[in-house]
């Protein structure tokens, strides 16, 4: 099940022959740009009648997918961080001289209508079906597809979406597989790694990532476990269990990365269970700092491989078996058990 | 409590009355108290309580718990609930409204400006380092309302005015920055309801002698209030000196709420409801009031926070929301049964 949710491929790219054939469009080449575009989704179906010229990204993370693609989206939505137009530092070179215009907050469907899109993208926008409902009206809206919810698209999902709506399938596939295909590369050099549990938490609230999470499946795509950790506040959350500071067993993984994007380092030195832990004893914590959470955040493809280069290493010092190796990320948070 | 037989005032039943309260809200405390050292989302039994507090282990996670996080919390609870009882009470009687509150003079609204300038500006986002700033804008706020209500001459009706149009100001200037940054919000929307699941045991420290120094002048004030609560030109006649009453209360009050607002966020309604149980345990006398106070607050908010901790209100409910639920529904039983004075 967890296997079918991260390499959809086939499934999926066989959904979408099966809907380019129902169209009788375009029934040899699935991967062919082929307008109208059709896309089914949690809300329905949506229809792009032509290549998009002005696309408004609702996404918190999806203008970096559209400009993985070579689309520069004519609005994007920022998530966080202080970079120009809201895009890191892994996407600035694909955005190039582009002047996106900025959203911020709510959905402001107003302000939409007066930009005359002609896509809006809104996978991880955590849009409304009335909201959806609206937006429709305005342009081709693409919401989450039906079988993950607002914030649980795989980046492969997200990526071939994007693809099929801008004409740009084939270079959508291209880079899944060439990106799979490093994260193939990395579980080969680490036999180690397959079957470890490893978790993502945030600080400032402790609270673990899911399997299901985007951060839970990158883990999942290196080899790793991903430890169900029950919400004892709110069971109906899929993504994330906010975790009583009074028991953290739930998280002493073999690999314990703690996700702090906004500088929590003080309240992680003092948070008074984690001496207790055996990941913290052992020395195979991991200090996940603004820029790797952010990467690891929006796991798209832009940001996976700047997280790739920053986490594995991280991760062969903290389970190379020796809790003398210091992990360099913890080191420089000023975040080593002072005595060990 | 024994009444003197050679005493020269005859024995008044209220007093002997009013020391059984006192005592039995004490031992109310304590059992509360104890109660919200053993109960909490890890189980612990008595006798870990006891060992936690007598023969620590630095290694047992159960004693951890007990020593380095219920105990700082509940002596937050404590210390923020007496603050609170007191600066209510004082500012109850100060301006002669039943309805006034801490927060009335610009105190929270003041700190809670600071807070979020510093997320804000400085991109400061432990709570714990929010200590001084809130410290801070609650003075400066305080400060402000005080000058613009008229300075020493000022009458509690221009000072309440002065304090609720400040605040006003100072929450849409707040809700004016926070719009600009959901990241912001987020950190802010868990300290504005206030609690003490964060408290940090080297702030508890840092933030005492400003607690003892409010406590201090509170003590001063209360003779000086109980002549003010007979009417200004009363008072004057006493012989009592009613600009610096009023000063000497004022800065007690901000010292006391505003190293709360520091500490805890600002924790709604129980400086509210505070001074109406100890006036109604107390009688009119205003040392008496402040001392019922100082036990009374501590009894709600460390009630608070342990009820905040009960599944039956998810687990882990700020004391700051507990406070109103909890504070709530008594205000309103003693208003129909009358036991609410007026002052």
């Amino acid at each position: 099940m967890k296997l079918a949710l991260f390499f959809p491929n086939a499934r999926a790219r066989l959904g979408a022959c099966m809907l380019l054939a129902a169209a009788a469009l375009a029934p040899a080449a699935c991967a062919a740009d082929a307008f109208p575009a059709v896309i089914e989704h949690r809300f329905g179906t949506t229809i792009v009648p032509a290549k998009p010229q002005r696309i408004v990204s609702l996404s918190y993370i999806g203008h970096d997918f559209l400009m993985a693609l070579g689309e520069k989206p004519h609005a994007l939505r920022k998530w966080f961080g202080d970079h120009p137009y809201g895009v890191w530092p892994w996407a600035q070179a694909a955005l190039g001289d582009a002047r996106p215009i900025v959203l911020q907050g709510q959905i402001d469907i107003e302000r939409i209508a007066a930009m005359k899109p002609d896509l809006i993208t809104g996978q991880w926008s955590g849009m409304s079906e009335r909201e959806y409902a609206l937006l429709s009206r305005i342009a081709p809206t693409i919401p989450p597809m039906a079988a993950h919810g607002s914030y649980g698209s795989p980046w492969q999902v997200m990526l071939r979406t994007l693809g099929t709506a801008t004409g740009n399938a084939a270079k959508a596939e291209q880079i899944i597989t060439r990106i799979e295909g490093r994260f193939a590369t990395i579980r080969a050099a680490h036999p180690e790694w397959q079957g470890a549990s490893a978790v993502m938490v945030s600080v400032p609230r402790t609270g673990a990532y899911s399997a299901s999470d985007i951060r839970g499946q990158f883990l999942a795509a290196l080899g790793f476990t991903v430890p169900e950790v029950e919400n004892p506040f709110a069971p109906a959350n899929a993504y994330y269990a906010l975790l009583p500071d009074e028991d953290l067993s739930p998280i002493d993984t073999d690999a314990l990365i703690w996700i702090d994007a906004r500088g929590s380092a003080p309240r992680l030195k003092r948070l008074p269970l984690r001496p207790t832990l055996r990941a913290y004893r052992e020395g195979r914590e991991i200090y996940a700092g603004r820029l790797l959470s952010s990467a690891l955040s929006h796991s798209s493809p832009l940001s996976l491989d700047a997280a790739l280069d920053q986490l594995v290493p991280q991760l062969e010092a903290a389970l190379d078996g020796d809790p003398g190796t210091p992990v360099s990320s913890m080191a420089e948070a000023g975040l080593l058990p002072e005595v060990r | 409590m024994s009444v003197s037989a050679i005493g020269v005032s005859p024995p008044r039943p209220a007093a002997s009355l009013r020391g059984l309260r006192l005592t039995g809200s004490l031992l109310g405390l304590a059992i509360l108290s104890a109660a919200a050292l053993r109960f909490g989302f890890r189980p612990a039994g008595w006798d870990t309580v006891w060992a936690a507090l007598t023969a620590y282990d630095p290694d047992d996670a159960g004693h951890i718990v007990i020593r380095s996080m219920r105990l700082p919390r509940l002596a937050g609870a404590v210390l923020a609930g007496a603050a609170l009882g007191i600066s209510g009470a004082l500012i109850q009687g100060m301006t002669r409204n039943p309805l006034a509150d801490p927060g009335l003079l610009g105190i929270n609204g003041g700190a809670a400006l600071g807070v979020v300038i510093c997320i804000l500006g400085f991109g400061i986002t432990d709570p714990a380092a929010f200590v001084w700033v809130a410290l801070g804008g609650a003075l400066a706020a305080s400060v402000a309302v005080f000058l613009l209500g008229g300075g020493s001459g000022a009458s509690p009706l221009r000072l309440v005015l002065a304090g609720a149009a400040l605040s006003a100001l100072i929450l849409a200037l707040t809700r004016a920055l926070l719009l600009v940054s959901s990241q912001t919000l987020d950190i802010y929307r868990f300290w504005v309801l206030g609690g003490f699941d964060g408290i940090v045991p080297a702030t508890l420290v840092a933030l005492l002698p400003f607690l003892a120094l409010g406590a201090g002048l509170a003590a001063v004030a209360a003779a000086g209030l109980n002549a003010l609560l007979l009417g200004e030109d009363t008072a004057r006649g006493l012989g009592v000196r009613t600009g610096l009453a009023r000063a000497t209360a004022g800065s007690a009050i901000v010292l006391l709420c505003g190293t709360t607002v520091a500490m805890a966020g600002p924790i709604a309604f129980a400086g509210l409801i505070v001074p109406h149980l100890a006036r109604w345990a107390a009688g009119p006398d205003m040392r008496w009031t402040l001392a019922f106070s100082a036990v009374f607050g501590p009894l709600l908010l460390v009630a608070a926070d342990l009820a905040g901790r009960l599944p039956l209100f998810g687990g882990n409910m700020q004391a700051g929301v507990m406070t109103a639920l909890i504070g709530g529904p008594v205000l309103i039983w003693m208003v129909r049964r009358n036991g609410v004075r007026s002052l």
